[in-house]
C-alpha cells in the first residue's frame, strides 16, 4: 500500500519538478532544481551500508541532498540509526495522509473566497508567493514551474492552483496535481501567510481540493503534513488516514 | 503522447454550447495539446478558458456563476441597449480573467471568431484585450451588449458567420482541425412562444444555414457533434452535469480522434 502511494507520488509530482530520477539497487534518486526541502532526495529501499552511502554521495556529487526514510518498517529505523551515526541530522518528520475521495460524500462547504488560478489571474498567486519567499528571494523558478504546469497537458497530469482571499487580501495558496489515468491526486504545496488562520484555512483549502478530486474521479488524495496531532485529528475527521511517517534527514 | 499538430475550433450555443467543456476534458485527460484553440460565442469562452489553463472542473465552476437574473440590467433595457448589462458581464469575466489580459500575451495561440455586420464577414481576433474580444464574439443582438468595439471595428456574435474556419486555422501550421459543436435541432416556432424565444429561434435557423454552407466549403478534419440533451440555453448552473454527459459522448470519439491525430506513445 505505502509503496504504491510513494510510486504514484513520484510519478505525479516529479515529472514537473525534477531534472532527473534514477531507480538504483539502493533506492530511488530524485534530483530537482526546485528550491525546497525535497530538492535532491534519496529514498532508500533497503538497509543502507557504508558502500551505499558513498554511492549516493557520489551520485549527488557536490549537491546537498536529503534522505527520506520510511519509519514504518524495520529497515527505516535501522537506516535512521545508521545515518544519524554517520552525522546526518533530522530535518523534519512528515506524515503521509491519504483520503479515499470516492467513498466521501460531496462536501457542501461554502468556498467563497477561494479562487482557481489560471494564466488570466496568475498575479493573485504571484502576490502570495512573493510575500511567502520575501526573505529567501527564490520565487522566480517556482513561479515559472507552476505557470508552465498550469497549461501543460503533455505529461498526462493536470495541475491546479487555488488561492484564498480574506477581506480583499490573498492569504494562502495551494497547488494540487491530478493524474487522470492513475486516479490519484496530490496536494503539492500549501503556502499560508501570517494573516491566515493557519489550521482553519488549510482545512478549507483541503476540502476544496477534495471536492475537485471528487469531480475528477481521483480515488485517492495525498496530503503530506508536518503538523501536530491536533491538525491530524481534523484531517482524520475529513477521512484522511496516515499511511506512514517519514523522517527527512540532511 | 506524440501527435500531429492540431487546432480545436468550438462553435457556440449559449449554455448548450458550453457543454463542449466535456470534450475539452477528453483532450486534457488524454494529454492531447492543441497548438491553436479557437471559438465563437460560447465556444470562444471555452476556448479562452482552455488557453489560460483552466481544467474542465474549473471551467464548469466558472460558468455556473453566470446567473442570468444577476446579469439583467434594467437601465440597459430601458435605454434599449441590451437585456444583459455590459458592466455586469465584464465583472463576471473579471473574476477569472485579468481585465488587462491580452490575447498576444497568452503562451498558446487563441483565436476568437466574431462577425463584422457591415462587411458581412468573419473577423479573427488574435490580439487585444481578452475580455473585450470575448464580449465581441458573443455579442448576440438584443440579449447581450452589441455591437462591441474591438480595435476600431464594431463587431457582433461570431456564430453569425458560423464556421470552423479550417483554412484560416491551418495558416498557423497545424495539420488537423477538430471541430466541436452542439447538436442544433430545427427549432419548433410556436405561435405563443415568448419574443426572446422567437428571436433566438429565427436567429438560430439563420446562423445554422450560414454555418452548414461555410463548413461544406471548408470542412474540418474531424467533427465532434454532441447532444446537450436536457440543457436549456440559459441555465448555466446545469452546465457541469451537461458536460459530464458530453464527456461520455466524447469518449466514443476517442479512437477516431487518435487516428486523425496519429497519436502514439512517446
Amino acid at each position: 500500500m505505502t509503496a504504491q502511494i510513494v510510486k504514484k507520488y513520484l510519478d505525479l509530482t516529479y515529472p514537473i519538478l525534477l531534472s532527473e530520477i534514477n531507480h538504483t539497487e539502493f533506492g530511488t534518486l530524485v534530483k530537482s532544481n526546485l528550491t525546497s526541502k525535497y530538492y535532491n532526495n534519496f529514498w532508500p529501499k533497503k538497509l543502507l551500508t557504508p558502500k551505499a552511502l558513498e554511492t549516493v554521495k557520489s551520485a549527488f556529487k557536490h549537491d546537498k541532498f536529503t534522505w527520506q526514510l520510511d519509519l514504518g518498517d524495520k529497515s527505516g529505523i535501522d537506516n535512521l540509526n545508521f545515518l544519524v551515526a554517520s552525522g546526518y541530522k533530522s530535518l523534519d518528520t512528515e506524515a503521509w495522509q491519504v483520503v479515499n475521495t470516492e467513498e466521501r460524500q460531496l462536501l457542501s462547504t461554502d468556498f467563497s473566497g477561494i479562487t482557481d488560478i489560471n494564466l488570466g489571474n496568475y498575479f493573485k498567486f504571484e502576490t502570495v508567493l512573493k510575500e511567502f519567499f520575501k526573505h529567501t528571494h527564490r520565487p522566480k523558478y517556482f513561479l515559472e514551474v507552476c505557470k508552465i504546469s498550469l497549461n501543460n497537458y503533455s505529461t498526462g497530469d493536470l495541475s491546479s492552483i487555488i488561492v484564498m482571499e480574506k477581506a480583499g487580501k490573498i492569504v494562502a495558496a495551494m497547488g494540487f496535481l491530478y493524474s487522470p489515468h492513475k486516479h490519484f491526486a496530490h496536494v503539492h504545496f500549501i503556502l499560508t501567510l501570517p494573516s491566515a488562520t493557519e489550521t482553519k484555512d488549510h482545512l478549507s483549502l483541503l476540502k476544496y481540493a477534495m471536492q475537485n478530486s471528487q469531480k475528477t474521479i481521483a480515488k485517492e488524495l495525498l496530503c503530506i503534513t508536518t503538523f501536530g496531532s491536533e491538525y491530524w485529528s481534523d484531517l482524520a475527521a475529513l477521512g484522511f488516514e496516515t499511511t506512514n511517517i517519514y523522517a527527512v534527514l540532511g | 503522447m506524440k501527435h500531429k499538430k492540431f487546432a480545436i475550433s468550438i462553435k457556440g450555443g449559449a449554455a448548450k454550447g458550453l457543454g463542449a467543456i466535456g470534450v475539452v476534458r477528453l483532450f486534457q485527460e488524454e494529454s492531447l495539446q492543441p497548438e491553436v484553440i479557437a471559438g465563437s460565442s460560447a465556444g470562444a469562452i471555452v476556448a479562452a478558458m482552455y488557453t489560460v489553463g483552466m481544467k474542465w472542473f474549473e471551467m464548469s465552476r466558472f460558468v455556473s456563476q453566470f446567473k442570468l437574473l444577476k446579469m439583467v440590467n434594467i437601465r440597459s433595457i430601458i435605454k434599449g441597449s441590451s437585456v444583459i448589462g455590459e458592466q455586469n458581464l465584464r465583472e463576471i469575466f473579471s473574476n477569472y480573467f485579468d481585465p488587462d489580459l491580452r490575447l498576444e500575451d497568452l503562451p498558446n495561440k487563441l483565436v476568437i471568431f466574431t462577425s463584422n455586420p457591415k462587411t458581412n464577414t468573419r473577423v479573427y481576433i488574435t490580439k487585444g484585450n481578452l475580455i473585450t474580444a470575448l464580449m465581441a464574439s458573443m455579442a448576440y443582438p438584443v440579449i447581450l451588449p452589441s455591437p462591441v468595439n474591438h480595435s476600431g471595428q464594431y463587431l457582433i456574435d461570431g456564430d453569425l458567420t458560423s464556421s470552423y474556419s479550417t483554412s484560416y486555422l491551418k495558416t498557423y501550421g497545424v495539420e488537423s482541425v477538430i471541430g466541436i459543436r452542439s447538436q442544433s435541432p430545427i427549432p419548433n416556432l410556436r405561435k405563443n412562444a415568448g419574443y426572446l424565444s422567437k428571436i433566438n429561434k429565427v436567429y438560430g435557423m439563420l446562423k445554422d444555414g450560414i454555418g452548414i454552407n461555410a463548413d461544406l466549403a471548408d470542412p474540418c478534419d474531424y467533427e465532434i457533434v454532441f447532444n446537450p440533451k436536457g440543457q436549456s440555453l440559459l441555465n448555466f448552473g446545469g452546465v457541469g452535469d451537461t458536460s459530464d454527459r458530453v464527456y461520455a459522448q466524447a469518449l466514443t470519439h476517442k479512437g477516431d480522434i487518435f487516428k486523425v491525430l496519429d497519436v502514439s506513445a512517446d
